[in-house]
């Protein structure tokens, strides 16, 4: 009975996840959605932490769907086409660098071809900040399988910074907290019922970008 | 029958998912850089080629990075864009490069307490003028990590971790070559342009 309802409680639980956006705007944004593009960049820079990849495109993906999509460049296909200049090492951290960089001819050629308007930076990451329970399993030639019940709390903090490419000027800020617990009840076969933190806070914040941008 | 077979088939699966041997895979796009205006070439030893790095320490798992294909390749690309001409031979290059690895090094995230699989490399580049003399001698490092993932397997980890130190050298490569104060010396004794 008690195993029932540990396991009624986590099912309850799972996929459970809280997001907190804040947002600043700084200027006015325009964008021409028949012409111009957008990219979202990840920060890499500090030692930190590291921007994990998947959110950035699953932040791209956001800006591109929905009635107000966007056209996105695809962050690899930006790199590589401006390489070496926007990697962890040499990626401007400020307008002034960006504005000096864009005095080489090379680079200002292979950015205008993007229609780029708006550079999105996402920085931060989604990290494991409690975890809980226990689980043993076992295999034998008879058989075998695993009992027990872990727990674990993720935590995500994120911020995107908007760049207008066209002005030189920062538009505003965006950032996404967020917090959820995942479960993984083990009778014989684990169950994984994980809270998607990153994805959640992905959508939250790709959705507000979005609205930030397209709004003005 | 079927749990005979299911017991021949789990150790291979399990074999295979923890393989220590990882062949370093790294796609380096053409680098967006004015080429120096000179003939160089450059000389990789059948050494570097099939370089591999074979961690045998007691006190932490067995690993085999093969690097020899992917620097290889970095290095044919940087310097093709690096140069207007980069040729096969050594005898009407204005400059020789030779690059060799000085330092392969690691670390897993349970061996720092942090969330990522970390690597660094090192190489020494020789570069010498016509006549054999030497021009410049230059150590160069690249870094790369990934962020550890639930479920992730390790030899996928240390690939990507591998691939983006070397992506960072290239990097610096790309861009630190022309400025190097000895190059830039060499380049104004001849009169070479970029």
């Amino acid at each position: 009975m008690r195993c029932i309802c540990a396991l009624a409680m986590a099912l309850f639980f799972a996929g459970c996840s809280n997001v907190t956006i804040d947002q600043m705007r700084l200027q006015e944004s325009v964008i021409d959605r028949d012409t111009e593009a957008v990219v979202v960049l990840s920060r890499q820079h500090t030692a930190a932490f590291q921007t994990e990849a998947s959110l950035v495109q699953c932040v791209g993906n956001e800006l591109g769907g929905g009635s107000d999509s966007l056209s996105v460049v695809p962050q690899q296909a930006f790199l590589d086409s401006l390489y070496p200049w926007f990697e962890p090492r040499t990626a401007p951290l400020n307008l002034d660098r960006l504005k000096s960089m864009l005095d080489d001819p090379l680079l200002q050629s292979a950015m205008g071809k993007f229609d780029i308007r708006y550079i999105v930076w996402v920085e931060g990451s989604t990290e494991t900040t409690e975890s809980f329970g226990g689980m043993s399993c076992t295999l034998t030639p008879a058989g075998g399988g695993c009992l027990g019940l872990g727990m674990w709390q993720d935590e995500g903090s994120y911020e995107a910074t908007i760049w207008d490419f066209k002005e030189l000027h920062e538009t505003g800020r965006i950032s996404a907290d967020s917090r959820g617990t995942s479960y993984m009840p083990a009778i014989i076969v684990p169950i994984p019922l994980l809270a998607m933190v990153q994805t959640d806070t992905c959508r939250g914040l790709g959705r507000q970008i979005q609205s930030f941008i397209v709004q003005g | 029958m079927s749990r005979h077979l299911l017991f021949m088939v789990l150790p291979l699966l399990a074999l295979s998912a923890c393989s220590r041997t990882h062949v370093v895979q790294v796609e380096l796009p053409d680098p967006l850089i004015s080429p120096i205006q000179a003939t160089a070439h450059l000389l990789l030893s059948d050494e570097f080629r099939q370089y591999q790095y074979v961690q045998s320490e007691e006190d932490r798992p067995e690993l085999t990075m093969v690097l020899g294909q992917a620097h290889t390749s970095l290095f044919e690309r940087i310097f093709t864009a690096m140069f207007s001409n980069l040729t096969d031979s050594s005898q009407d290059a204005q400059l020789v490069i030779v690059p060799e690895v000085n330092a392969f090094q690691f670390s897993l995230p349970k061996e720092t307490g942090t969330n990522f699989y970390e690597v660094w490399v090192r190489y020494r580049l020789q570069v010498m003028d016509q006549s054999g003399q030497p021009v410049a001698d230059w150590l160069l490092s690249g870094y790369g990590r990934v962020s550890s993932e639930r479920f992730q397997m390790q030899g996928t980890a240390m690939n990507e971790a591998t691939a983006a130190a070397l992506r960072d050298l290239g990097t610096q490569l790309a861009i630190g070559f022309a400025v190097q104060p000895d190059i830039v010396a060499w380049m104004q004794r001849t009169g070479v342009t970029q």
